[in-house]
């Protein structure tokens, strides 16, 4: 059963990939998301300010998987937050840049207009299934929560919304499940009933941070599945979070690699994983965990840390961590440049020559 | 409920947190430098009310029991700062002279409920198994009564003096006392330096004295002060109810009580002795809570 | 964590808590043979008067047989005879009880309408201006005891602005407007005592639950604030509100003597009250026992109703 999806999931992407690429071409229509130098500036209580974000530019196109991949730490949950608009209740956010869905900018709207936008444009499922649903509310009702903010339903219609959301994303005996509370569904259960939240509301764009972490390797898998389907069908933008970079061949068709609140390396999922140019990316690649058989070999993750988000050295961030760093490196910060037509990197010492630097 | 049946604050005891050796009073002080104001405002309160306690009977002007013929009832100004009661008394010195009664009570309470509930809280936290069990029965016990009935029982059969009323206020904190220490024990009794000391043969008693102590002095320290509100108040309720202290020393509740009947007339006689004793529980329950977050602050090694 | 005694569930620790109360009740009159007599009757009782007082109040049995005699008629409903009114305790507290009730309800709609909606708005936006003048005022309130809020409200309103009356009540059945009335002064001295101590361990848990993952994720979907707030933070938050709650309905049952004494509410702690004063013991019992049922099958009801609130609790027990 599962590998049918995979499967289906596989040939339909193509198509999809050509479909897109045809809208990008044509440039009529603007892209689903398009973020354009995107910066956050966290002010701290005690005083200091924090950039997690800087000058991030990247697009999604209807019914396609980009995946956003980095270490942890390095901004990617704070991306999508800030895509979405909302952030932790006491966090004093300032954004600058564009957020545009389907060409309207999200970060100029009157916050009514960006509040009509959650949950019915932009959708987000969260890393945790055991944190993400509210323990005392049954499955059910957080479930049909996008559709019921805005127009009350009788609870006859609630549960039968409930439960033909929870059908569409393959939990069996799903009238049973809508009324359960969350802790007595399974990781992989909790994380579909996740995903039925997002969709519920038929967002043009989800939101996925990192939605497989935190269950098992097999009901991983499904799971992802399950998101290709249905950007598959419904034509959905899927801004893929992950820190396993190994996980999106296959699944995104371009890959944004973040690191220290920037976007190092852009292109398609196979040049950058077959040919990476910023060697974090290379270093990402190398510490994947590869199947060789029956035997699974960890390699060692990167050495050192991110650089503090507070501090403003200049160069480049990865500059401290990186083998191939030079006297430039640490005085100059690279410009994102291209590479080949679809594929961009930050670095001074590229592992692949640059063609032309892009503005 | 509420105040007045002399219910404790929930305690937050399990909050406590303290780790580490003890933090001595030296390293705390350099940490937070600057003793803030607010604390100095407190400690000055206390400070001023426990001056005019142990000083007013030095003060000649100060005698809560002569009475004034001339001016009953007196508003405050420039002859009685606070007015007088309907006998001509001075409500100054009558509001001094509660003080000193109201902490009285509070001294012994915070000594029975202290000692009582250190030592009950200790033990159960130390031995544990039954001895925590029947501890825990005791402390289940003990706050399943009504607690201001009771001393109002103790006090209709054994008479409204000092080492009654105050003793019975106490034995009711003992509960409250015994949970706190009893979670810092239990805290503690894994840490490492508790289980380092057992391994290199330390003496049970040594380690009690030497590591178990110091940080449960200072949960306790921070509770004593809530303790104190808790007794000047449960002994304001029983005064109003007419059974705590009597004439010619009168806590403040007593005062307080008897200005009742002229609180149309001349409200200061009842007013100012409350003022005072708002701001000596408020002054109280400030310095505990300041205590108890430095406790739990100055706990984790950082 | 509660201490468990083995072999005893909650409920026989709860039987045991209760059956020492009533042993601690029968052994009132024994504290001190005669006192009690010599108390009541006055310094020129002859021994024959202490001698028959104490027969009445069951002095010098042996306080297990008291005990037993005390229990044997609860079981039956019979509680003993007030000796200042000759009325049967058991009609006496009937009486009390609904008022003692009435004024626990209405202090609790004072204390939760004010704390809840307070908590709510200082928790969603913690250190902001409403949340230091909330967290700074109740901080103040607490150190102003029942008795002198009490007598202050007297004096503003009955006193200085002749709205309402100072002591009294009229039963609710005969004229409902005057027993509000009456209500309105002693039910607020108990509420917005209450109300501090609310607002207080509410917004301490709010904080912590609107912290929380699945509160982000409501807000994802859309969800207002307010709504958000009141139908998905709230829950969660109000364990120990209900703890607070029951554990104070449980006491209320022995009656909040100050208050009831202060405004003259017939209630079950004005009765305690002057029971005491006048050493009529068989009432002394009752009351204490009362509010010892009251305090342990509170602690019960809270269990219960801790399931309701949150399913997790129902799934661990079962
Ligand atoms: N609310 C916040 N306040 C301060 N710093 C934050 C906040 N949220 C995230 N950060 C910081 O931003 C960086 C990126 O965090 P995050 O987006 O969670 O990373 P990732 O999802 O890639 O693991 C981290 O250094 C984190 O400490
Ligand atoms: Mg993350």
């Amino acid at each position: 059963m599962t590998d049918a999806w995979t499967t289906a999931g596989g040939t339909i992407a193509g198509a999809t990939i050509a479909t897109a690429a045809t809208a990008t071409s044509s440039n009529a229509t603007p892209p689903l998301l398009s973020v354009e130098s995107l910066s956050t500036l966290i002010h701290t209580p005690d005083g200091r300010a924090l950039r997690i974000l800087r000058d991030v530019d990247l697009t999604i196109e209807a019914g396609e998987c980009l995946g956003v991949v980095g270490e942890s730490g390095s901004g990617k949950s704070f991306l999508a937050r800030t895509v979405l608009g909302v952030h932790g209740r006491t966090d004093r956010v300032e954004t600058t840049g564009r957020v545009r869905l389907d060409g309207e900018d999200l970060l100029s709207a009157p916050p009514r207009r960006r509040a009509a936008v959650l949950g019915t444009g932009i959708a987000m499922v969260h890393q945790d299934p055991m944190t993400s649903l509210n323990p005392v509310v049954r499955v059910g009702e957080q479930i049909v929560e996008a559709v019921t903010n805005r127009q009350r339903l009788p609870r006859g219609q609630r549960r039968a919304l409930a439960a033909r959301l929870l059908q569409s994303v393959d939990v069996p005996d799903p009238e049973r499940r809508a009324r359960a509370w969350p802790h007595e569904l399974s990781g992989g259960l909790r994380q579909r009933a996740g995903i039925a939240a997002a969709l519920a509301g038929e967002p043009r764009l989800l939101l996925a941070d990192e939605p497989t972490t935190a269950l098992d390797v097999t009901v991983q898998r499904t799971v992802l599945d399950l998101l290709d389907r249905h950007r598959v069908e419904r034509g959905l933008g899927v801004l893929l979070i992950t820190h396993d970079i190994g996980l999106l061949s296959g699944r995104a068709r371009r890959i944004a690699v973040m690191y220290a609140g920037r976007i190092v390396e852009t292109g398609r999922t196979e040049d950058v994983t077959a040919a990476p140019v910023h060697p974090y990316t290379a270093a990402l690649l190398r510490s994947v965990p590869r199947v060789t058989g029956p035997l699974i070999r960890t390699l060692p993750t990167i050495a050192g840390s991110p650089p503090d988000p507070a501090s403003n050295a200049p160069g480049c961030p990865f500059a401290s961590r990186c083998d191939r760093a030079e006297a430039l490196c640490s005085a100059e910060a690279p410009p994102l440049v291209r590479v080949s037509d679809s594929h961009t990197a930050a670095c001074h010492r590229p592992l692949i020559p640059a063609e032309e630097s892009c503005s | 409920m509420s105040t007045a049946d002399l219910d404790l604050p929930a305690t937050e005891s399990g909050a406590t947190n303290p780790s580490g050796p003890p933090v001595g009073l030296g390293r705390r002080n350099r940490r937070n430098r600057r003793i803030p104001i607010s604390v100095l405002i407190a400690v000055g309160w206390l400070a001023l009310v426990l001056l005019a306690v142990l000083a007013a009977p030095l003060l000649p002007g100060l005698d809560p029991l002569r009475g004034d013929f001339a001016h009953p009832a007196a508003p405050p100004g420039a002859g009685h700062w606070l007015g007088t009661d309907a006998d001509g008394r001075d409500v100054l010195a009558r509001t001094i002279a509660g003080a000193r009664a109201s902490f009285a009570v509070a001294a012994l309470t915070v000594l029975v409920g202290l000692v009582l509930g250190g030592t009950l809280g200790l033990a159960a936290g130390w031995f544990g198994g039954w001895t925590d069990r029947i501890i825990g029965f005791a402390t289940e016990l003990l706050m399943s009564v009504p607690a201001l009935i009771m001393v109002m029982i103790a006090v209709s059969l054994r008479g409204p003096s000092l080492p009654v009323i105050g003793s019975l206020i106490g034995l009711f904190t003992v509960p409250s006392f015994s949970r706190v220490v009893r979670a810092v024990v239990l805290s503690l009794a894994d840490r490492g330096f508790v289980v380092a000391a057992r391994m290199i043969g330390t003496s049970p008693w040594r380690i009690l004295r030497r590591e178990i102590v110091p940080h449960v002095a200072a949960a306790a320290a921070a509770f004593a002060f809530t303790a104190t509100t808790v007794a000047i108040v449960a002994e304001g309720s029983l005064s109003f109810l007419g059974f705590g202290l009597r004439p010619p020393a009168p806590s403040w509740g007593g005062i307080i009580a008897e200005g009742r009947t002229t609180l149309g007339s001349a409200p200061w006689i009842s007013l100012a002795p409350a003022a005072a004793l708002c701001l000596t529980v408020l002054a109280a329950n400030y310095l505990g809570e300041r205590l108890r977050s430095a406790d739990q602050k100055g706990g984790p090694a950082r | 964590m509660r201490l468990r005694l083995p072999g005893a569930g909650r409920a026989g620790r709860a039987v045991g808590v209760l059956l020492a109360v009533v042993l601690a009740a029968a052994a009132l009159p024994h504290v001190m043979p005669g006192s009690a007599a010599l108390a009541a009757l006055g310094p020129t009782a002859t021994p024959d008067q202490i001698a028959a007082y104490d027969r009445r109040i069951g002095a010098g049995q042996n306080v297990l047989s008291g005990a037993l005699h005390w229990l044997g008629g609860a079981a039956h409903g019979d509680f003993g005879t007030s000796l200042s009114t000759g009325v049967p305790v058991a009609t006496e507290l009937g009486e009390r009880i609904p008022v003692t009730l009435e004024l626990f309800l209405a202090a609790q709609l004072v204390a939760l309408a004010i704390a809840v909606p307070l908590a709510l708005a200082s928790a969603w936006r913690p250190g902001g201006l409403l949340d230091r003048i909330a967290t700074a005022g109740a901080f103040l309130w607490l150190a102003v005891p029942g008795f002198v809020l009490g007598l202050v409200l007297i004096w503003v309103a009955a006193v200085q602005l002749r709205i309402l009356p100072a002591t009294g009540w009229v039963r609710f059945g005969q004229d409902p407007a005057q027993n509000l009335k009456d209500l309105v002064l002693p039910a607020l001295t108990l509420g917005l005592t209450e109300a501090a101590v609310y607002l207080r361990t509410l917004r301490a848990q709010l904080i912590g639950t609107l912290d929380q993952t699945y509160i982000a994720a409501a807000r994802a979907r859309g969800m207002a604030t307010r709504r958000l707030l009141v139908r998905r933070a709230l829950r969660p938050s109000a364990l120990p509100l209900v703890t607070l709650i029951g554990i104070g309905l449980g006491m209320s049952l022995g009656g909040s003597v100050l208050v009831e004494t202060l405004f003259a509410v017939p209630g079950v702690g004005n009765l305690a009250a002057v029971a005491i004063a006048g050493r009529d013991f068989p009432v002394v019992q009752a009351v204490v026992v009362l509010s010892a049922v009251g305090v342990v099958g509170a602690t019960v009801l809270v269990d219960l109703f801790y399931r309701r609130l949150d399913p997790r609790i129902a799934h661990e027990h079962r």
